[in-house]
């Protein structure tokens, strides 16, 4: 929790794009967590990935190291991503109290790539 | 001999419990509480000595079964000072709400214009909701004050232009607040309108009495009185009782059925169709007796001590507690968020030193987003909680400044 709070307090990759190429937001009721992912995309590839949120530190840092990981991928690679991966960043799983605010963000990068996928 | 929260304690096997090595302390009351071993041994009892199915069979099990089932509905009944005829037994209060969305339209026979409040709990909102959708009707949502309770001025302009439901919750599971359900209910009554109230956060922690106030509807839940999930009731004024129509129909609810045609039981029975939650009224009638005995009023008190202590010690430089900052308007309930910190972030470093609150929009999302966050760190208190365990609560919250 600590080093969460050292590394994530000031999350890397926070920020909105200007003339970002897709927005996408995702929210979960149920907790109160609010992401926004911006995407800049050229060709295939997501050239450059940013977001702005109202959440929790889980939440942020889950988010700031998903856009690490996906930036330079193409979309079918983001798409590929398994929760597992994120999830074992944190140590934990789908039965972990956080799993909802650590699975946010792939819930909003989904939405928006498949989006893209369909055009 | 006086209340004693240390001794009450003794009867709660779970605050034993370590979490995270440390002692728990349990601040979650509003979600649910505790059950005390009287309860948990009322079940076991019921299960190991007198499981049969009740009301129907005329063998000697059964027939003992039944009487437990019945002397269960009267001792509940009288803890609010109801008939027992006025009881239903319903899951949940949040079951007995969304019954009302179907019993109250049969029975005035109208579409119907509902007022309720900015304070609820999503299920005093989203049944009604729905209800106007689907059959027609009206929805007003009123305001709130800034004491934190329900603007009644905007209630009674709203009666006068006629409705013919309020529904209101009790003491808010936000902010802890009471409303006055006795002036709305005149109110609602002096304007032709039925009364419900949300009694889900009230029951449990003050004096309530159905003869004192005249609710219409009340619904309210076993397992935040110390009883077990699965159990709860909806409370049918007596001059309702036989007018409204059984809403789940099937075994258990009826004398005759020929092919054409049936006859309904007595009331309640009528209301509640199949096997009903046996061990789940006898679970909650034990813990009615439990509460009995120790005293609501000497809950309500000792509630009121923590709460103050509670924000005594909070620092106003980091914290903004929502609702009254008067500690006497929270009835065991204080909701509040730390400046800089998530409070996701805050309920798991409380959890790291074996604090268990909630944090969240806690089911009354349009609640909490008026007080213009989208979430909130609640502690909610009950009998066995301690001033010591406040301490602990603070100690454990001084930590968090490190990160701010």
């Amino acid at each position: 929790m600590r080093e969460l709070v050292r590394r994530f307090k000031n999350p890397p990759n926070y920020g909105e794009i200007e003339n970002a190429d897709i927005v996408s937001e995702e929210a979960d009721y149920s907790c109160g967590d609010r992401v926004k992912l911006y995407f800049k995309i050229g060709g295939n590839r997501i050239l450059e990935a940013k977001f702005t949120s109202e959440a929790c530190l889980f939440c942020n840092a889950s988010t700031s190291i998903l856009l690490d990981l996906i930036k330079g991928k193409t979309i079918e690679e983001a798409l590929s991503l398994k929760e597992e991966e994120l999830l074992s960043i944190f140590k934990t799983d789908s039965k972990g109290p956080r799993y909802r605010c650590i699975i946010l963000p792939l819930r909003a990068l989904r939405k928006a790539l498949k989006g893209l996928k369909l055009k | 001999m006086g209340f004693d929260p240390y001794v009450i304690r003794e009867d709660f096997p779970i605050l034993k419990k370590e979490i995270n090595g440390k002692s728990l302390v349990y601040f979650d009351n509003a979600a649910t509480t505790q059950k005390p071993k009287q309860v948990v041994e009322a079940i076991r009892d019921y299960y190991f000595n007198y499981n049969s199915n009740v009301l129907r069979s005329i063998n000697t099990l059964s027939s003992q079964a039944t009487e437990l089932y019945i002397e269960s509905r009267k001792k509940i009944a009288r803890f609010i000072g109801a008939g027992e005829e006025e009881i239903v037994f319903t899951k949940n209060a949040t079951e007995g709400l969304n019954s009302l969305t179907e019993i109250i339209p049969k029975l005035l026979g109208r579409k119907l214009t509902v007022l309720t409040s900015i304070m609820e709990h999503h299920s005093n909102l989203l049944p009604w909701r729905r209800m106007v959708s689907e059959k027609g009707g009206r929805l007003i949502v009123v305001g709130m004050n800034e004491d934190y309770t329900v603007n009644v001025e905007e209630i009674e302009k709203n009666l006068e232009n006629g409705c013919d439901v309020l529904t209101i919750v009790h003491v808010s599971n936000v902010l802890g607040t009471m409303n006055p359900v006795k002036e709305l209910c005149k109110l609602a009554h002096k304007h032709g309108s039925l009364f419900v109230i949300d009694a889900a956060q009230s029951i449990p922690h003050i004096p309530f009495d159905v003869s004192e106030i005249e609710p219409d509807f009340v619904a309210f839940s076993g397992h935040k009185m110390l009883g077990p999930t699965g159990i709860g009731v909806l409370y049918v004024r007596k001059k309702f009782v036989e007018k409204i129509e059984p809403w789940d129909l099937g075994g258990g609810m009826v004398k005759t059925v020929t092919l054409e045609d049936q006859v309904y039981e007595d009331v309640p029975f009528r209301f509640e169709a199949g096997t009903p939650n046996v061990e789940g009224v006898i679970g909650l009638a034990t813990a009615v007796d439990y509460l009995s005995r120790i005293g609501v009023s000497n809950i309500a008190k000792h509630e009121a001590d923590l709460v103050k202590h509670l924000m005594e010690g909070f620092d106003e430089k980091i914290i903004t507690v929502h609702g009254p900052l008067d500690s006497t308007k929270h009835m065991g309930i204080v909701s509040f968020n730390v400046k800089g910190i998530h409070p996701h972030d805050v309920a798991q470093m409380l959890d790291a030193d074996g604090i268990m609150v909630r944090s969240g929009a806690l089911c009354a999302e349009p609640l909490v987003n008026a007080l213009g966050v989208n979430a909130v760190v609640r502690v909610s208190f009950y009998l066995y909680n301690t001033l010591e365990e406040v301490d602990r609560f603070h100690e454990s919250l001084r930590k968090l400044r490190g990160f701010i």
